[in-house]
């Protein structure tokens, strides 16, 4: 690196340092060169919401996606301890939307997860939960 | 809350948690500016580029990475998550480059190196020093008032003080700041061609 070279990046260095202290000083440097702040702040803020947004959902799914392998393991465990009991749940639950479902088996998980959105799955868990503590 | 046990690495709710907390507006700014600061170092880039929009680039696609998830962001290394962001924009600006086949022979680490390992007591780092102030002078013959200003900032003072020291406005002090910015770049491009 020649000395010009040298002098420009000591200056530069200083400069960065002084606007990591100064969110002030960052701004008007910013300006200097023509860039409106207000107007980029403002457009990587309407950015960020979306953003926000987007991890919100995903978290959503996350959450539902969980929730459907927690019930589908219940409903496995449950069928080899009350069959019938569980049949008689899930049925009185998802009929009253498709009349005509009847469930076999908890092997057929992806019959379960295609009803279950038309069902309350939070109410349904309350219930395998409450049938899991009475056999436990 | 799930917490995620994997060492250092925030699951999805605690990102969003953290961003949450994140002061955006102050980070935004200093962000940009780091991100035109570190390209300002590589002149001849003008010549094909517009800095301002990629500076502008580089700074927003690292914030959407960390967002999107698309850059894990590791708190132990990175507590503070503006210094993540940098790191960043030195890391997406970096394969830019590269995909445009942008070769320079002053990496930011090399030339930090450089600067660091001459600065010291011994006769060799003194004269490096005299000659760069020597230089310093000549770049600025015909603007005193850019000198002082020049030395002040190299002192690490913000513009604020600059103001009162030199007891100037702080208008004038930003003005002698593209001065400078001005000459140095010129008399790099200068150089290298």
């Amino acid at each position: 690196m020649n000395r010009a070279e040298k002098i420009e990046e000591l200056y530069l260095n200083s400069l960065l340092k002084i606007s990591e202290q100064d969110e002030t000083v960052a701004q008007v440097l910013l300006e200097s060169e023509g860039i409106d702040n207000d107007l980029m702040v403002g457009k990587t803020m309407k950015n960020i919401k979306n953003y926000e947004y987007a991890l919100t959902e995903k978290i959503a799914a996350q959450k539902q996606e969980q929730l459907m392998e927690t019930l589908i393991f219940k409903i496995s465990m449950l069928m080899e301890k009350v069959p019938q009991r569980i049949t008689t749940l899930l049925n009185a639950f998802v009929q009253p939307h498709i009349p005509a479902f009847r469930f076999k088996s908890a092997s057929y998980t992806s019959d379960l997860t295609d009803v279950f959105g038309s069902i309350d799955p939070l109410k349904l868990l309350e219930e395998l939960e409450s049938i899991e503590q009475e056999i436990n | 809350m799930e917490l995620n046990h994997t060492k250092n690495i925030l699951s999805t709710e605690e990102l969003l948690l953290r961003l949450r907390e994140v002061k955006w507006e102050p980070v935004i700014k200093q962000l940009h500016y780091y991100s035109l600061n570190r390209l300002k170092r590589f002149p001849l880039l003008a010549e094909r580029f517009d800095i301002i929009s990629l500076a502008n680039f580089f700074a927003d696609e690292a914030i959407r990475q960390l967002w999107m998830q698309e850059r894990i962001w590791n708190t132990d290394k990175y507590p503070d998550v503006a210094k993540f962001l940098k790191a960043a924009v030195d890391s997406i600006r970096s394969n830019y480059l590269k995909s445009k086949k942008v070769v320079s022979t002053t990496y930011i680490d090399e030339m930090m190196e450089e600067t660091t390992a001459e600065t010291g007591d011994g006769p060799e780092a003194q004269l490096v020093v005299k000659e760069i102030e020597e230089q310093i002078r000549i770049i600025f013959t015909d603007d005193q008032e850019a000198l002082q200003v020049f030395h002040c900032i190299k002192d690490n003072l913000p513009p604020r003080i600059i103001s009162e020291e030199l007891d100037i406005p702080i208008k004038q002090v930003y003005n002698a700041i593209k001065r400078i910015d001005r000459k140095l770049t010129e008399l790099r491009k200068q150089l290298s061609n």
